[in-house]
């Protein structure tokens, strides 16, 4: 096993922490951070709907996500989802949901045989895009990638592979964006989405801050996750068997098996996420950096599991392999990361080539590694609204009196105080479980204190 | 007289021989690590939750897949609130998964496939799972072969199990999930069709049943199967040692019977080991590829029981027949051995008994596990531990003899300078040998035990260099495999009777020896029987 799948956090850094008790002693008013909803569309609505123009329906929900790496699912309930929201990244602002219809696995058969590659990593003519034999697949596809003009050439290429690329794009975005908010619940920024600003994120992610730091790379981890788990699935036929790169000898599936499923998840996403990213620019430095600490992220918390089958059972022979974390393990340990991240610079080193890296702002910290998070930037001021920046603060939301973390009135409220209301409250409780799909519980009415934010 | 060719090979003779037996070694050991794949290959299929909605729950010939025309309709398990129940929800697994926009197919180069089931669970704090639980499964395996429509799957078995659910979880928050402990499902000794596929239910026909299992997320099976390289290689080394140890075996027996006499113990002995080395060689995987024979796991692990079973006795043996001192004149047999011998019998027959239990029953069902019941699971330890007990009574029999044959040797070399010199020279040459002979078998026992270890400490890939890809795991298995035909293959050469006279012109040449000779005269049996010379040199120390 190599090195990095050790991963153990490094010390924390005290200096680079620091930004978050700064933050605390930021005043400002509190606008009200919104889990907010973009556009939601379950099966039922999509088939009220359906009814109209060939599956694909326009609204004028404004904006789209110019930052964001992937096409974003905003359906954020746990139903097969089947309506995928895009946006254009320029004006004129307006969203359009598509319907994906699953193709015929049949019919596009030809054309996978031409639109695979070898290894994902060797940029496609885009001539090749443009082919006749592209034909074959349902135009709706075709029309899907291409409606994303938010994608990048490559991007697009690798959408067109098959017609399932689409759906694992989506429940990849999808699953960031839940756990994502779901990590940053009892932040001031809860990674909320927004509607009307320039971007999903609401523009906090121009800052190249931790926040953008983190979400760079819980998205591209989420998505080698969601690849991986379709490979797994056999929903992804083009999933490689074989990632290596030094091949010692040409090996097929019944000389020597197949790669785990997380190789090609890790290659897929390095292709499509990394494809945005110029090396040039300090700002895409900075992601492909982190983009890379969400992978290894994914890789380093897989679980080993063995099993013996040697004579009579006996572990004279023993086969181990590694399960795929749950998303939620990736995110965890993506936040601690995101607590330890480092502040660095860019620093250009003429010799010989024109080599551009990053190191830490100052001397004495300690250089970060592969796994660390970096950004460029100290966060912005998420106490107050700011809509241009589409920052809705933290006015209105529940804090936790007798927590003196993150999640603390004091320090979610930045400091203006909060009220008490006592609320009637209604839980489920003595749940009974009923497999496979009923939960049998009693509601318990209780009061409450419900602390508000000023 | 005649002795082994052990005590009459010279030195540049067995030297020579060492080395071609060494660089043999390498050589197996080179192949697994440099040509040979991993041995067995994994793959992790992450179920299909498929929607049943036919009327007839307990149709065979309903068959619920993710691929290809036909496939099922999905539910989503996260969902709460739909109208389902357990009857409707079946776990579809396609085996293999495509890759590489192929739809692959198994290969019967690939042997056999185990199946292990991961249940992803969710945590609520409302329902905590007990920490050990059980889980019912109905499971249905059926198979397809190349050419069939996406709809022919046939059944090939089926099966209601219970399996143990050991489930823990260290954070209790919401949307955790528990560490279950992985569940071996089933074991299919022959891997004779194109396609397989698993459905799986969680059935609940009576309350209790599937109950407490709490809300489970995914599952997750993972097929284990050979590589068909490793297979390959692996029949090849078998294809080459199989007719050179019975070459070997022929040259030997037909050497006995050259012989005026009838073959000592010894020798009948390593005829067996032979004969049990050919069997355990005898490439029948080839029959595989064209017929359908789930019981080669059983065979094989009869074929490495009866193996070790000879193997273990043969040692016992040779050391017991160095150091029979006491009645010359009768011919030794295995009855004397019987008390040692038992232990070893003991051990294979508690080893066979298991593997009948579990394998065995395995043929007629292949989802069936000894360790689910608390009676099998009794019943697996007891023999386990009655295996256990032999293999430790039996190392401290070998011990004892091992250490009383020294004792002999270290007594006769006290006696050694009062001999003449040519004689001395002689007896040391016999004690060197076979000192080195009980070496090569402390080396060869001591490599495989520091090789598996190895292999256990320093999972995956050794890389030597950078271009340098060592599979340590199939190196291993050849290594080792390789090594004990190799071993056995020097035993049956220099232990086979030599055709060489005793230097009759030592005694001309040497007049010290006509004191020697005298001593030679008492011993009558000596001259009629040819026993191998170091038998009888031992046996001779007594009368001295």
């Amino acid at each position: 096993m190599d090195d990095i799948n050790k991963d153990p956090f490094p010390p924390f850094k005290q200096v680079e922490c620091a930004p978050r008790s700064l933050l605390a002693r930021v005043p400002g008013t509190q606008p009200f951070t919104r889990p907010l909803v973009l556009a939601i569309k379950t099966k039922t609505r999509a088939k009220r709907e359906k009814g109209a123009t060939r599956g694909c329906e326009r609204d004028t929900l404004p904006h789209l996500p110019e930052h964001f790496l992937f096409p974003l699912a905003l359906d954020r309930g746990r139903r097969p989802i089947n309506v995928l929201c895009f946006a254009r990244a320029h004006w004129p602002l307006e969203i359009s949901y598509l319907k994906l219809e699953t193709t015929d696995s049949n019919k596009a058969q030809g054309t996978k045989q031409v639109l695979r590659h070898k290894n994902l990593a060797v940029p496609r003519a885009p001539a090749q895009a443009g082919n006749s034999s592209l034909e074959t697949f349902t135009t709706l596809q075709k029309e899907s990638c291409h409606r994303l003009e938010y994608l990048v050439e490559r991007q697009k290429q690798l959408c067109l592979l098959s017609d399932r690329v689409l759906q694992v794009l989506q429940t990849g975005a999808g699953q960031a964006v839940e756990e994502c908010q779901y990590q940053f619940r009892h932040s001031r920024w809860n990674c909320s989405t927004v509607a009307n600003s320039t971007d999903i994120f609401g523009g906090v992610l121009k800052f190249k801050s931790r926040e953008s730091a983190f979400v760079h790379a819980l998205s591209s981890a989420a998505l080698a996750h969601a690849v991986a788990r379709a490979c797994s699935r056999g929903e992804l036929n083009e999933c490689s068997c074989d990632a290596r790169v030094r091949k010692r000898t040409p090996r097929h599936w019944q000389w020597g098996g197949c790669s785990e499923d997380i190789r090609y998840g890790e290659m897929f996403s390095r292709d499509f996420v990394d494809a945005k990213e110029d090396k040039d620019t300090d700002v895409g430095l900075m992601n492909l950096h982190n983009n890379e600490a969400g992978r290894r992220a994914v890789r380093s918390r897989m679980q080993r599991v063995c099993k013996c089958h040697g004579m009579s059972g006996s572990c004279s022979v023993r086969v181990c392999w590694r399960r795929l974390p749950q998303l939620r393990l990736v995110g965890d340990a993506l936040a601690t990361r995101y607590e330890g991240a480092s502040h660095v610079k860019v620093v250009e080193r003429k010799r010989g080539k024109n080599m551009r890296k990053l190191r830490p702002l100052h001397a004495d910290m300690k250089k970060p590694n592969k796994t660390d998070l970096v950004y460029l930037e100290e966060s912005p001021d998420y106490c107050e609204p700011n809509d241009e920046l589409g920052i809705l603060g933290t006015r209105g939301r529940t804090c936790n009196r007798t927590s003196a973390g993150l999640d603390g009135c004091r320090l979610l409220c930045c400091g203006r105080g909060y009220q008490t209301r006592v609320r009637d409250h209604e839980e489920k409780c003595r749940c009974r479980f009923v497999w496979c799909c009923r939960v049998h519980c009693e509601i318990c009415r209780y009061k409450r204190d419900h602390h508000v934010c000023n | 007289m005649t002795g082994t060719i052990i005590e009459n090979l010279s030195g540049r003779k067995l030297a020579v021989l060492v080395t071609f037996l060494l660089l043999c070694q390498v050589t197996c050991f080179l192949i697994g690590g440099l040509i040979a794949p991993t041995p067995a290959n994994v793959q992790n299929i992450l179920g299909t939750v498929c929607k049943d909605t036919t009327t007839m729950k307990n149709d065979t010939k309903t068959w619920f897949y993710n691929r290809g025309k036909g496939s099922c309709k999905t539910v989503d398990l996260g969902d709460m609130h739909q109208d389902l129940s357990e009857t409707d929800v079946v776990f579809a697994f396609q085996m293999p998964v495509p890759r590489d926009s192929r739809t692959l197919d198994f290969s019967r180069w690939q042997q056999n496939l185990i199946g292990v089931l991961q249940v992803d669970l969710k945590y609520h704090s409302q329902m905590e799972v007990k920490p050990r639980s059980t889980i019912t499964i109905d499971a249905r395996l059926a198979y397809k072969n190349k050419g069939d429509t996406d709809d022919a799957w046939k059944l090939y078995t089926q099966s209601v199990e219970k399996r143990h659910l050991d489930c823990d979880i260290d954070l209790k928050t919401e949307e955790y999930l528990y560490n279950c402990s992985a569940i071996p499902l089933f074991e299919l000794g022959s891997l004779y069709h194109d396609f397989y596929l698993l459905n799986i239910r969680l059935p609940v026909d009576s309350p209790t049943m599937n109950t407490n299992i709490g809300h489970i997320q995914d599952l997750w099976l993972t097929v284990i199967n050979q590589n068909g390289g490793f297979t390959k290689v692996w029949l090849s080394l078998k294809t080459i040692f199989f007719p050179c140890i019975i070459g070997i075996l022929a040259w030997f027996w037909n050497r006995i019977h050259m012989l005026q006499r009838k073959p000592v113990l010894l020798e009948k002995m390593l005829l067996c080991l032979g004969i049990a080395l050919c069997f355990l060689n005898m490439p029948f995987e080839y029959l595989t590829l064209h017929f359908d024979l789930p019981f080669m796991l059983l065979l094989g692990d009869i074929k490495q029981g009866v193996f070790y079973a000879t193997l273990f006795s043969f040692w016992l043996i040779f050391a017991g027949e160095h150091m029979l001192i006491q009645n010359t004149s009768a011919q030794s047999s295995l009855q004397q051995y019987w008390r040692h011998l038992s232990a070893v019998a003991m051990g294979c027959i508690s080893l066979f008994i298991i593997d009948m239990c579990e394998r065995g029953v395995q043929l007629r069902n292949p989802f069936y596990s000894i360790w689910v019941t608390d009676i099998g699971t009794n019943l697996a330890l007891t023999f386990i531990i009655l295996a256990g007990i032999s293999t430790g009574v039996y190392f401290l029999f070998l011990c004892y003899l091992v250490w009383q044959v020294f004792i002999n040797i270290s007594q006769k070399r006290q006696s050694l300078p009062t001999m003449c010199s040519v004689r001395r020279l002689h007896y040391e040459g016999i004690i060197y040998r076979f000192k080195f002979l009980m070496l090569a078998t402390l080396l060869c026992a001591a490599l495989t035990v520091i090789g598996f270890i190895l292999g256990q400490v320093a999972e995956g890939q050794w890389k030597w260099d950078e271009s340098i890809e060592l599979e340590y795991t199939s190196a291993f298995f050849t290594g080792v495999y390789g090594m004990w035909n190799i071993y056995i293959f020097a035993l049956l050469v220099l232990y086979a009777p030599s055709h060489k006279r005793w230097p009759v012109n030592e005694n001309t040449t040497d007049t010290q020896n006509l004191s020697e000779e005298i001593e030679f005269s008492p011993l009558p049996s000596e001259r009629n029987s040819e026993i191998s010379s170091l038998t009888s040199f031992i046996r001779k120390t007594t009368v001295d």
